[in-house]
């Protein structure tokens, strides 16, 4: 069970957050512009990688504010957590 | 005019909490006579200084509560802070912070009704808790004046430390009081 | 009193002033407070435990803890029972029942023991090859029972669990001599300590090696150490308490065991423990050697043997001959020899043992060096074993130096495994040690070490002083600063080991590796010739290493058996992947209080007492407790769900709305915004009015709905399905924080801080008007879809004319803390009028028949708005908002789409049920177009009425069709979905 590291809360334990997924992931509009493929894109690829990757979690036990956090896919080693005023983390992956 | 109920008043026979002694380690008063104001600002100047003139408080920091006389104020997200204020002056109060602010984006909502206190103390307290909350509760690691919003028998709440040793405060929404006490009768009764 | 024949006379851990019966097998013995199970049974002269898994072979005991294979015992009866427990692990309690499993009637005397001789047509892969068709699972029963452990309880397990959570800085893990000395070194530095260990008491091996720390008996030493911990304010100590798992981030789950007395509040508590710094002192488990007939009751671990005789004042045998590759194993001949038990000889399959043996043969000792043992002899019992020189038995039939040791009792002594099971859990690397025989922990993750022989450290001597440091290095680490003090030390020890991983074949004896699977080495072999090559599928391929110990004992040997037939070297095959649990964990452990009334938290509406007292039914719906119906004297379900509905539609009808997600947004933008939540318009919505409004994911797909009430310019109440709130209100924050942080809204949940009570009826105004109100409730001041703030009986509510039913309807909210009053007058002011509370039953029926749909009911995760008519609400709106896009693709047009229609059968008496499908070819009873989804009897229409999804339903008003459900098919017509009020005149009143 990872322990992730809210910016407002301080480690809280897993079960308190719910993940959001990749970011940055940038939604694309107005809807008339956007082609069936990029709102695809938009909808359902994501890169996936096996190591460093930036995800969204809300902690909705707590504070309910959504947070960055960077996690290894593989160790789930968590290395940084950041607001979404932040700039958002570099990974080298 | 109707009659105001708090859910303590319908707690039945057997369900009760007892006379506040729910087991010899536990002790659990409800908060009563108390009103609570949700107060949300995005603009926490204004916030601040409407607080300032109204009550003569400082909104606390992260994770933290601030009191004064009658007034409690807790920090709940970074642009939302929980009033609780004696409940005949909930209305008044609620009516002159929202006119101080009225210029701002700023929201104030009666949460009297919203939320259930209860006063938990004894010996067993940390015990207790820790049984159906991650978070590190004992004296040391809660001091007086933290707030956390965390979940607690699987139930979200707002856990506070007024001051001592030996005593936390507790606020979880309407409706799930019954499951809480249930919880808290079974968990301390060993 | 009379001293069970096996038992010493005196010494021991035992309290000899403290007897205790039980029984095992249905027969009646006695043991001694600080007994095992098993060690009461040996004391007892039992000797025969279990029967083996495939086979049914008779088998006695082969450790004295966790690495237990074969005496698996079930303890207790009823509810309480439990299975597949070690009796080397079951402490002895007053009136213990313990039975043993796979076997039938008992261990002694078991029916399936003839499948023994069957036991060369039963090779690795047996069940996999044989029972091929047609297929596994067919008979998948009847061999589970054959080859089955113990049963699980039926009944619910009246027993109480418990959890806790716990936060240290330092955990140290296993409480022998090297965890003693760590967690003495991590509390005296003054760093917050908890020290688990699986067993009754601490010392672990120290129990029974009778060795000596700092100049005293080392219990002693281990008394001390267990008095300053407990005295110390930062230290916790935890027996019987298991550390099954490490999981991520340093969190290690312990299961701690109450005993098995029969008055405990607590049966056993789960520990989830969040550590800084871990320090892994979980020892080493000593191995089975692999010779032929090593499975007979009698061949005993050397360290078993030694622990039952000293800590247990058990005598394993009377005469015994001891066979090692290691210098440890000796050490049980000096203990056994002056309690009684004849060492017979000294088998070392190395050439040359060196000093250790030499030692032996001036203390008196027989020394066989170089020799193997090639044959047990007897089934139920040893007798005697042949040994041999190991050059002979490497010739075909050789008979040469045979020699026949007469004895009942074979100590074997193969070497230790280190216990690195959490360590690898916690993604820590192992590194093969040649000279110790034995992975050890290589590089380890962040926090984690391992101490004394758990990292290959052996001897005590190094336990102690290892153990130490890594206490004080990981209080170090947590930023704990006192002095630690010096270590405690022992005298140096031997510990060489040559490893001998199995005898060479015999005579096509069966050498086994694993007893409880009845794995041998020819199954090892045949694996390797089939040319499985990965060591995890030679696992499953011959089930080495598998179910309640998890090869503690064999795990190595068939690696080094495996290294031997593959020609390659150890660390090259690697080990099998440690998963959790390090040893079984109970059901009722893990689930703790999570059962019964606590299994999920249940929320009660303010009017909980009061639908109580009308004798309400009640039931989960979306983790609220509502009423399903209002029972009433002497009338069944069904007629009190028809008076409901009767009520409803013919006078007026109270129900509780108050689980209705309410959420107010506020902010100059707040339209904006909801605009871009709804897929209808809410920018047009006029104040004090309401518009029924849908929200959808980015899919396009339905996900909530319910009305939008625009309270003031720049203030809504949206209203959500009731087990919607919160998950509304969360995507509400998601949008706002994460898309548009430009935004000027607040979005404030108040589900819990108000009350909603849903008057329902043509008699709805009338009882409305009963009330003090300075709302102007004239239907041309406040008509349908309108909202008024105002007081009522002078609290303040908020009033609105919608509804679920189809009647003339208004919404009331009032602060939570006045609903009940509200109810209680309205009920009071209403009787005349003939109100009636109603429950889900009936305003499920009631929207049913009026054809509002239920989202969830009436719509899957594939409905769109344009599939249940919102089409023309859609074009009208021209800005983006949440799916508009992915109502764009190819696929949100086709109009073959799944559409919501009525769906009115032939016969008016037949309720079609929900899930019946609409069938293109009903002479096959193929092809699916659709299905039901909502059906009833409607009181008002009399007639049955229902709603589906139809292929391209929309356009196919007026069709028949044919609708099959388990062999059953009804004619019925695609409708209108507005089977009631059609015109919506009711509504409007
Ligand atoms: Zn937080």
């Amino acid at each position: 069970m990872l322990r992730i590291s809210c910016p407002w809360c301080g480690p809280r334990d897993e079960p308190e957050f719910r993940w959001g997924g990749e970011v940055p992931v940038l939604r694309p509009g107005p809807p008339e512009a956007v082609s069936d493929s990029a709102w695809a894109q938009y909808l359902f690829v994501r890169d996936n990688p096996k190591g460093w990757v930036r995800e969204r979690w809300v902690h909705a036990f707590g504070c309910r504010q959504w947070l960055i956090v960077v996690r290894n896919t593989v160790t789930h080693e968590i290395r940084a957590t950041a607001r979404l005023t932040e700039p958002l983390p570099e990974v080298t992956p | 005019m109707l009659e105001h109920r708090t859910p303590f008043d319908s707690i039945r026979e057997g369900e009760d909490p007892g006379s506040a002694t729910i087991a010899r380690e536990l002790i659990v008063t409800p908060v009563r006579d108390k009103g609570l104001l949700l107060l949300q600002s995005a603009c926490l100047q204004a916030l601040q200084t409407a607080l300032e003139r109204e009550i003569g408080l400082r909104l606390p920091p992260a994770q933290q509560a601030s009191w004064h006389g009658p007034y409690v104020l807790l920090w709940q997200t970074p642009a939302q802070w929980l009033l609780q204020l004696p409940a005949r002056e909930c209305d008044s109060i609620g009516a002159a912070l929202s006119d101080r602010l009225a210029s701002a984006l700023a929201a104030i909502t009666d949460f009297s009704d919203a939320l259930v206190a209860l006063e938990v103390g004894g010996a067993g307290l940390a015990d207790v808790f820790m049984s159906g909350c991650s978070l590190d509760l004992r004296a040391d690691a809660f001091p007086p004046g933290r707030v956390a919003r965390t979940s607690l028998a699987d139930v979200p709440a707002i856990l506070w430390n007024p001051g001592g040793s030996d005593r936390i405060h507790c606020l979880i929404e309407r409706g799930f009081e019954t499951h809480l006490f249930a919880w808290l009768k079974g968990t301390a009764t060993r | 009193m009379r001293m069970s024949a096996h038992r010493l006379e005196s010494g021991g851990r035992i309290d000899r002033g403290r007897p205790l019966a039980f029984a095992f097998d249905g027969r009646r013995y006695e043991g001694f407070a600080g007994d095992t199970l098993a060690s009461a049974l040996l004391a007892n002269g039992v000797r025969i435990l279990g029967r083996s898994f495939k086979l049914h072979r008779p088998r006695g005991i082969l450790g004295a803890w966790g690495e237990e294979p074969n005496a698996i015992v079930q303890i207790g009866t009823g509810e309480t029972t439990v299975p597949n427990l070690k009796a080397t692990q079951v402490e002895l309690a007053e009136a213990l029942e313990a039975r043993s499993v796979n076997c039938w009637p008992s261990a002694r005397s078991d029916v399936f023991a003839f499948l023994k001789m069957f036991g060369p047509l039963m090779p690795a892969g047996f069940y996999y090859k044989t029972f091929k068709w047609p297929s596994w699972h067919w008979f998948e029963p009847t061999v589970r029972r054959a080859a089955g452990l113990g049963v699980a309880p039926t009944g619910a397990d009246p027993d109480r669990y418990e959890e806790r959570h716990e936060h240290c800085d330092v955990l140290v893990v296993g409480a022998g001599p090297a965890g003693l000395a760590a967690a003495l070194a991590a509390t005296r530095a003054g760093a917050r300590t908890v020290l688990a260990d699986d067993r009754p008491v601490l010392g672990g091996a120290l129990q029974w090696e009778e060795k000596t720390v700092d100049e005293r008996p080392a219990l002693e030493w281990v008394g001390e150490v267990e008095g300053e911990l407990r005295a110390a304010s930062n230290a916790r100590v935890l027996t019987r308490t298991t550390a099954f798992g490490c999981y991520d981030h340093h969190l290690v789950a312990l299961a701690e065991r109450f005993g098995e007395q029969t008055a405990r509040p607590i049966r056993e508590r789960l520990w989830h423990v969040r550590a800084e710094q871990v320090v892994l002192a979980t020892g080493a488990i000593e191995r089975q050697l692999v010779f032929p007939d090593n499975d007979v009751p009698g061949v005993m671990l050397a360290s078993a043997a030694r622990n039952y005789a000293v800590q247990y004042a058990v005598r394993p045998g009377r005469r015994a001959v001891l066979v090692t590759s290691t210098d440890s194993g000796y050490d049980a001949a000096e203990s056994l020899k002056p309690r009684g038990i004849a060492i017979e000889a000294i088998v070392d399959t190395r050439m040359d043992p060196g000093e250790v043996a030499a030692r032996a043969r001036r203390a008196g000792f027989a020394v066989r060096a170089g020799y193997v043992p090639v044959r047990v002899h007897g089934t139920r019992a040893v007798r005697a074993i042949d040994i041999q020189p190991l050059a002979e038995t490497l010739r075909a039939h050789s008979t040469g130096s045979l020699l026949r040791l007469e004895c009942d009792l074979v100590c074997v002594s193969g070497g230790w495994t280190p216990s690195v099971h959490l360590f690898s859990q916690a993604r820590g690397q192992l590194r093969y040690d040649a000279e110790r025989a034995a992975f050890v922990p290589g590089s380890g993750p962040k926090g984690f070490q391992c101490a004394g022989s758990a990292a290959g450290q052996f001897a005590l001597r190094e336990c102690l002083t290892d153990g130490f440091a890594a206490g004080r290095k990981a209080a170090k680490a947590t930023g704990a600063r006192s002095d630690a003090g010096i270590s405690p030390i022992a005298a140096p020890e031997r510990t060489a080991v040559a490893p001998f991983w199995a005898a060479p074949r015999h005579d096509h004896r069966k050498a086994w590796v694993d007893l409880q699977n009845d794995v041998t080495r020819a199954d090892l072999e045949l694996a390797a010739r089939e040319n499985l090559r990965s060591v995890e599928h030679v696992k499953r391929y011959t089930t080495t290493g598998m179910a309640v110990d998890q090869g503690k004992t064999s795990n190595m040997n068939a690696l080094g058996i495996l290294s031997d037939l593959t020609k390659t070297p150890i660390p090259q095959i690697g080990t099998t992947t440690f998963r959790p649990p390090y040893d079984p964990v109970t059901l009722g452990t893990l689930a703790a209080r999570h059962v019964g009334p606590l299994y999920r938290p249940l929320r009660r509406t303010p009017l909980d007492s009061q639908h109580s007292d009308q004798g309400a039914c009640f039931e989960d719906f979306g983790g609220w407790r509502r009423a399903a119906w209002y029972t009433s004297h002497g009338q069944s379900r069904e007629e009190c769900i028809r008076a409901e509905k009767r009520a409803a539609r013919g006078a007026v009808s109270l129900f509780d709305g108050s689980p209705l997600g309410k959420i107010e947004v506020r902010g100059p933008d707040a339209a904006v915004f909801l605009n871009r939540m709804y897929c209808n318009s809410m920018k047009t919505l006029p104040v004090g009015r309401v518009r029924y409004g849908i929200m959808l994911s980015e899919h396009g797909v339905i996900l909530d709905d319910g009305v939008c009430l625009r309270l003031a310019e720049d203030h809504f109440l949206v209203s959500t399905t009731s087990g919607g709130a919160d998950r509304i209100f969360s995507g509400f924050e998601e949008w706002l924080q994460c898309e548009w942080p430009d935004l000027r809204v607040l979005a404030t949940n108040v589900t819990c801080a108000w009350g909603n009570i849903a008057i329902a009826g043509p008699r709805a105004r009338e009882l409305l008007s009963l009330l003090s109100t300075d709302v102007d409730l004239d239907p041309k001041a406040f008509p349908h879809l309108s909202v008024r703030c105002g007081r009522l009986e002078n609290v303040p509510a908020r009033i609105a004319r919608v509804g679920f039913t189809g009647e003339l309807s208004f919404e009331i909210n009032v602060a939570a803390g006045y609903t009940a009053a509200l109810w209680e007058r309205l009920l009071e002011r209403g009787a005349p009028l003939g109100v009636r509370p109603i429950g889900i039953e009936a305003l499920q029926d009631l929207r049913t028949e009026k054809g509002y749909l239920h989202v969830g009911t009436d719509t899957d995760g594939r409905t769109l708005p344009t599939d249940i008519g919102m089409g023309e609400a859609l074009a009208k709106k021209s800005e983006d908002f949440v799916g508009r896009r992915s109502l764009e693709r190819a696929e949100a047009k086709r109009p073959d789409r799944l559409q919501l229609v009525g769906l009115s059968a032939d016969d008016p008496g037949t309720v079609l049920p929900v899930g019946a499908h609409v069938v293109a070819d009903p002479k096959a009873r193929l092809g699916s177009q659709g299905y039901v989804t909502s059906s009833c009897m409607s009181e008002a229409l009399g007639r049955t009425v229902a709603l589906g999804l139809v292929q391209g339903g929309r356009s196919r008003h007026g069709e028949s069709v044919a609708i099959y459900c388990n062999g059953r098919l009804w004619p019925a017509h695609i409708v209108s979905p507005q089977w009631y009020d059609p015109k919506g005149e009711r509504l409007n009143a």
